[in-house]
């Protein structure tokens, strides 16, 4: 899938000027700043509680900054704006499945649902390529916590984006897993996409990642 | 380890006092604000109970609902068979004796006599069982205007085997199979039993057969309470035979209750049994979705349907046992009944618009054509309201009016229920005896019921008319 033109048109694709978040008196993220550029993957390192879900979650929409800007292509990132949300695809939380849907058909569903003409076709060689061809009749609870992992992720790269967001997408995957992912993330760099993660996996941060960005740990 | 450590098993008593004396030390030094925390809910939770006990005792002593002559019996054995059936299917998928992780963990894993252990949780379960089966067979009673002594001492005695085998069943497999044939037997007599009323096949005949003298009951009473206090004791003496994995089995399906009971939301517990129903099918054939996304919706949702045969079957069964209750119950009643049923059949159908309004991030993957999504699944839902309502209105009268109320009506209920947003606890908090709830609390609680006690209302204003 190529990237929409709106990537094309915007240099850098995602700007993050002093963003701060606050939990009561606990300041999670005290001015960030940040670009990413098509083509271009940034990592988000830290210890644990420093701060690198709560920034993703304020990139996606799912969380209000406290303070400071985010903007998509130029427009502020707002998660009622549809032309946001059609651009960014993102993993950070544990994904949800419909119980009564297998594998290959989650994927198929959400092809159809972003105009994929042969999402079928499409949608199995996906799950060929995450190493799920096995499970494609699988019911979601039937899977195990990585084989969750790699459809989750998998849902990510099956619809049109030009950010890609994920929160260590390593979790739960096998060597093997963590190659492809680390190929994965590279192809989206090839074809123009913007890449922000968050990571403790020092070797994908290395082989994927343009530039680091470094959180504090929490106070 | 000796040969003598291997033959020496401590005895439960004094682990067991050990826990009980770190509680009391625990709660016994409390001040006197520690007591007003426990000792308020207690207050209310016992006015509770008389307030609730009392207008039972006076119901039970009035007249019951189904008219002279109607087939009363017939229906209190058929409804009380379709409960026990049901008892039994509960009881085990619940396990029914579980033990928590922790208590697994620390006291499970000692070298101590299970039984012990696990005595107080098996007493406790039997007891509960027979509590619920005697509200549920003085009510049946009740409704069915017959004598409520044998009933009640049929419906307990029944539950009270019915929990001991569930224990056994447990420890022995050959057990456990037969449990689950008994349940299904029970089931399939309830359901036979009110085709009858339904239909009017042998009505007459079995519920005269069921006008026994009063001293032939006590044989078959006898019966039962001779099997009871086998299962009973058999149960007791299953406790040491039954291991760890069994025991942990229903430990999921007591916390998915338990949350869903503290949170308000039904969904979390009916989620966990979807969850774990699909864990059971495991592989199946995927379908082609195709390119034109309103057939993939279609065909997404028909597949959904299509993998839950529960639902059909459930609601074939309500259907029956509806039909059966309409030579007993008053119209009004009837109408209720037919719109709570309803209700209760078409919620589990919305299954989709519920899951994209729970979680943001799987609406965010479809977007923008997650509303595709949801109208499909409220068209499902309004179909299924229709087909109820389809099979209730002639025994309702026909009413043209009436059945569009009971379709639209249901289909907004359920549309009201499945999209409540999670419960909002940054709001203001309100105190109540029981700890401080949220405000949002009551939109938890009304929002979707609020229109379904509105819709019942309606519909027996309407059926009375």
């Amino acid at each position: 899938m190529k990237p929409s033109p709106l990537a094309e048109r915007a240099t850098p694709l995602l700007v993050i000027t002093g963003l701060r978040r606050s939990f009561g008196d606990a300041e999670v993220l005290s001015g960030v700043d940040a670009e990413v550029h098509p083509g271009e993957a940034v990592a988000v390192v830290g210890p644990n509680g420093s701060g690198k879900s709560t920034l993703l979650r304020c990139v996606a929409g799912a969380d209000r900054p406290s303070a400071g800007t985010i903007s998509l292509c130029g427009r502020p990132v707002r998660e009622r704006d549809p032309r946001m949300r059609r651009g960014v695809a993102a993993v950070l939380d544990d994904v949800e499945f419909f119980a009564d849907l297998a594998v290959a058909e989650h994927l198929a569903l959400l092809m159809s649902a972003h105009g994929d003409e042969a999402p079928d076709a499409h949608a199995a060689s996906l799950l060929d390529e995450v190493g799920l061809a096995g499970a494609a009749g699988q019911l979601p609870a039937g899977l195990s916590s990585g084989q969750r992992r790699r459809l989750a992720l998998a849902t990510c790269f099956a619809r049109p984006r030009v950010l890609v967001l994920l929160d260590e997408p390593e979790q739960r995957l096998d060597r093997e897993g963590r190659r492809w992912l680390t190929g994965r993330l590279l192809a989206e760099k090839r074809e123009g996409r913007g890449v922000l993660f968050a990571s403790h996996d020092r070797g994908l941060v290395k082989a994927v990642a343009d530039r680091v960005i470094e959180l504090g740990a929490a106070s | 380890m000796t040969g003598a450590g291997q033959s020496m098993i401590p005895a439960g008593e004094p682990l067991r006092r050990l826990r009980q004396g770190a509680r009391s030390a625990r709660t016994g030094r409390g001040s006197l604000m520690d007591i007003s925390a426990w000792g308020v809910p207690a207050v209310i939770l016992v006015v509770l109970v008389i307030g609730a006990a009392r207008p039972l005792v006076r119901l039970l002593g009035e007249t019951g609902w189904a008219a002279p002559g109607a087939p009363g019996r017939l229906f209190a054995v058929a409804a009380l068979l379709l409960f026990l059936g049901g008892l039994a299917q509960v009881l085990r998928s619940a396990g029914p004796v579980t033990a928590s992780s922790a208590f697994w963990f620390w006291l499970l894993s000692a070298p101590v006599r299970r039984r012990d252990l696990l005595r107080r949780r098996y007493f406790v379960l039997v007891a509960l069982t027979a509590v619920l089966a005697c509200a549920v067979a003085s009510l049946l009673a009740h409704t069915g205007s017959v004598s409520a002594l044998p009933v009640l001492a049929a419906g307990v005695l029944a539950a009270v085997a019915l929990a001991g085998g569930a224990a056994c069943g447990q420890a022995w497999q050959f057990a456990d199979h037969a449990g689950n044939a008994v349940g299904q037997g029970l089931r399939a007599a309830g359901v036979l039993a009110f085709g009858s009323l339904a239909t009017g096949v042998g009505r007459a005949e079995l519920n005269s057969v069921l006008r026994a003298p009063p001293g032939t009951t006590l044989i078959p009473l006898a019966a039962l309470a001779v099997a009871a206090a086998a299962c009973c004791v058999l149960g007791y003496r299953a406790l040491d035979r039954i291991d760890v994995s069994v025991l942990r089995r229903g430990q999921g399906l007591w916390i998915a209750g338990h949350v869903a009971a503290a949170s308000l939301d039904v969904f979390m517990l009916t989620e966990f049994l979807a969850d774990r129903r699909a864990r059971q099918t495991g592989r199946v054939r995927p379908a082609r979705m195709g390119a034109w996304f309103a057939a993939a919706l279609a065909r997404s949702e028909w597949i959904r349907l299509r993998r839950r045969p529960y639902l059909a079957v459930r609601a074939a069964v309500a259907a029956v046992a509806w039909w059966g209750c309409r030579p007993v119950l008053p119209g009004p009643a009837l109408a209720a009944v037919a719109v709570i049923t309803g209700y209760c059949l078409v919620v589990p159908v919305a299954g989709t618009l519920r899951q994209l309004t729970a979680n943001p991030a799987l609406r965010a993957q479809f977007f923008p054509r997650d509303r595709g999504l949801s109208l499909a699944s409220l068209a499902a839902c309004l179909l299924a309201s229709a087909a109820w309502t389809a099979i209730v209105t002639p025994g309702l009268g026909g009413r043209a009016g009436l059945a569009l109320l009971m379709a639209t009506g249901l289909t907004a209920a359920v549309y009201r229920t499945v999209t409540r947003p999670p419960l909002d606890y940054s709001g203001p908090l309100v105190p109540t005896p029981f700890g401080d709830y949220p405000l949002d609390l009551w939109r938890q609680i009304f929002r979707g019921t609020l229109l379904l006690a509105v819709l019942t209302a309606a519909a027996a204003v309407i059926t009375a008319r």
